[in-house]
């Protein structure tokens, strides 16, 4: 195909896709969002999520870091593979 | 000025750097000593800190636990000082940070995991763009093709990885079930993050797709930009690729290049 | 309490954070008005569309954390033109600010910093609000402080440096009644000197809030709901400064929006006594 030809033939089938009404994203009426889109993605739990500014002093005690080495206790234990306890092949180096 | 300036110099200097406090630095109540006030201050200080890259990283968190987590912020927070008023700037080199830090080392995926993090965080508080208006690209003539340049969201952002990293942020998602699997060893993946309908999406891209859409972010006109990939991938299918960015509203207007 | 979107009504409100957002929008509960904090929702996207909506039904006020008035560094351009944006966008019924700094040479400290009362310091924040009043074309209201430390080298209290700060400036008075009992408690400030020195023409909004004790230092955690001495101060601030739009502040530890309600319902029986 011309070069020419192959960028028409696309912009013509986006077109006709577009105007049949089925994938232009302007003619779809915007969902309401789980809790109006404003939890951010990756939170597990709208009423969880916090704004970053706020007026209030800090409530609890932020302080430095303990000694000991913490070790990662979430959701990372459910990824096969994912860390040398596992055995998986895809860690370079030992904690 | 200068007697300002040098009073909250110091006063920062305090906070961020635990330096000595100033004897100017007074409270004139007996209830609490001035330790007690600078360290509510540094309190502070970490505390919001700490929050900003709770609210920017949530998938990370989860991963990790809130411990480990907070761990992990306080010491990039120690490296790492504030430098926007606006909090939602703060954390722009956790992945970085993630990659060199020993006790993550075990998670290999953490640091690309946290690159895509940030790249949604950024893509969510990304200005608005108009919504594609196809009839916009009908009054383009064939010969004009060519020469199109397709304007952006301002939310978009391509991220790779050689871990499923795509599919980690998914399995986070509150949408998501609660028990998944993934295995590390499925293989390396193109995110594309997007905004449509106010809310952040991730999906894959195809090696091809990802060549284009590099092109056209960076406003190279439509016909260079398909024959180059062309060269490279000969299956690559424009009509496809622009119906999905399309519909994904990435694509967010067309103009005649220069 | 039928009230203009664009008139500030002097009735009370409420902090709206995300985790009411939705039981807001969806209960659409009676409700003078709300604040929320500007930051939050510079840029666009869900936060921006999510406060359109409140707009559509409520009064809003922009409650800004970070402009840093009284700031040792150039006033950050890109920050207020944010902030310019949000104001076109949302016709805010007041923007208000704090009496505090955040950035010195090579440093932000994302907080709400005390500093000096100097003459220095007050030519320096007159120039800086009357900026921000000329980009936003629009009175800014500037909130006194909570505190944790004092100065030696202040020349005058919060109260003088607020007072003469509106009459050179033309700027309002964000009145935060639990800022000013922390620092009775705190610094020993003296309450009836303060409130004497505010002009009461200035005062446009009050604030409220919870606050907690750390190692013997009062801490604005906004964590709790408003305590007795508060209310009473509150009674006592409006006897002599009058009634005025009047903000529940809860940021930490947030409650169920009735509780929330609850307490801005308590405020608003006082400001109808007070009207009485």
């Amino acid at each position: 195909m011309e070069k020419n030809q192959i960028l028409s033939v696309a912009i013509s089938g986006l077109l006709a896709l577009g105007l049949a009404g089925t994938a232009n994203a302007a003619d779809n009426k915007p969902e309401m969002e789980k809790c109006f889109g404003i939890a951010k993605a990756g939170m597990n739990d709208c009423s969880g999520s916090k704004s970053s500014h706020s007026c209030a002093g800090q409530a609890s005690k932020n302080n430095d870091p303990m000694d000991f080495v913490a070790v990662p206790k979430g959701t990372c234990n459910k990824i096969a593979n994912g860390s040398l306890t596992d055995g998986g092949g895809v860690v370079k180096k030992a904690m | 000025m200068t007697e300002l300036i040098d009073q909250l110099s110091h006063f920062a200097q305090t906070i961020v750097q635990g330096k000595e406090p100033k004897t100017q630095i007074t409270n004139c109540y007996a209830n609490y000593s001035q330790n007690t006030a600078i360290e509510v201050y540094r309190n502070n200080y970490r505390g919001n800190l700490h929050d900003a890259l709770a609210g920017a990283y949530p998938v990370i968190k989860l991963l990790v636990g809130d411990d480990f987590f907070r761990m992990l912020a306080l010491k990039f927070i120690e490296h790492n000082p504030s430098r926007s008023a606006n909090l939602h700037h703060y954390g722009a080199e956790l992945p970085d940070f993630v990659a060199s830090f020993e006790p993550a080392q075990a998670l290999a995926y953490l640091s690309d995991t946290a690159t895509l993090e940030w790249a949604c965080h950024c893509a969510y508080f990304a200005n608005d763009a108009p919504l594609f208006n196809l009839a916009q690209l009908a009054q383009f003539a064939p010969d004009q093709h060519p020469y199109l340049v397709f304007d952006l969201h301002p939310a978009t952002r391509i991220v790779r990885s050689l871990y499923p990293i795509s599919a980690i942020w998914l399995a986070h998602h509150p949408d998501a079930e609660v028990d998944f699997q993934i295995d590390l060893n499925s293989g390396s993946c193109i995110a594309l993050v997007c905004r449509r309908f106010n809310k952040v999406e991730v999906i894959n891209l195809s090696e091809p797709e990802a060549y284009w859409l590099h092109q056209i972010l960076t406003e190279t006109p439509l016909g260079g930009s398909t024959m180059t990939t062309l060269e490279h991938y000969p299956d690559f299918n424009l009509q496809t690729t622009l119906v999905k960015l399309v519909e994904m509203n990435v694509i967010t207007g067309v103009k005649l290049g220069a | 309490m039928p009230a203009s979107k664009y008139t500030f009504p002097c009735v009370a409100g409420i902090g709206l954070r995300a985790p009411h957002y939705r039981e807001v929008l969806e209960t659409l509960p009676e409700l003078g008005w709300v604040e929320v904090h500007s930051e939050n929702f510079f840029g666009g996207g869900a936060p921006l569309h999510t406060l359109r909506k409140v707009r559509e039904h409520y009064p809003v006020s922009l409650h800004g954390v970070g402009m840093g008035l009284a700031s040792a560094t150039p006033l950050d351009e890109k920050h207020l033109s944010d902030l310019s944006q949000l104001c076109n966008d949302i016709q805010p019924v007041a923007v208000s600010e704090h009496l505090c700094w955040n950035a010195a040479t090579g440093f932000v400290i994302n907080d709400l910093l005390p500093f000096p009362y100097t003459r220095e310091a007050l030519d320096h924040v007159t120039r800086r609000v009357t900026q921000v009043q000329e980009k936003l074309k629009r009175q800014l209201l500037v909130e006194n402080l909570s505190s944790y430390i004092s100065f030696s080298q202040s020349e005058m209290t919060e109260g003088d440096f607020l007072a003469e700060l509106t009459q050179r400036s033309g700027c309002g008075i964000l009145f935060d009644v639990e800022n000013l009992y922390v620092n009775v408690r705190n610094l020993g400030v003296d309450a009836e000197a303060f409130i004497k020195t505010i002009p009461a023409d200035a005062v446009k909004e009050y604030h409220l809030a919870g606050f907690s004790e750390r190692d013997g230092c009062l801490v604005d955690t906004h964590n709790h709901p408003v305590y007795n001495e508060v209310w009473d101060l509150y009674e006592h601030v409006l006897k002599h400064l009058g009634p005025r739009p009047t903000l529940i502040e809860w940021d930490t530890d947030i409650p169920a929006l009735p509780e929330l309600l609850n307490e801005a319902a308590k405020a608003q029986l006082i400001i109808e006594q007070c009207h009485d």
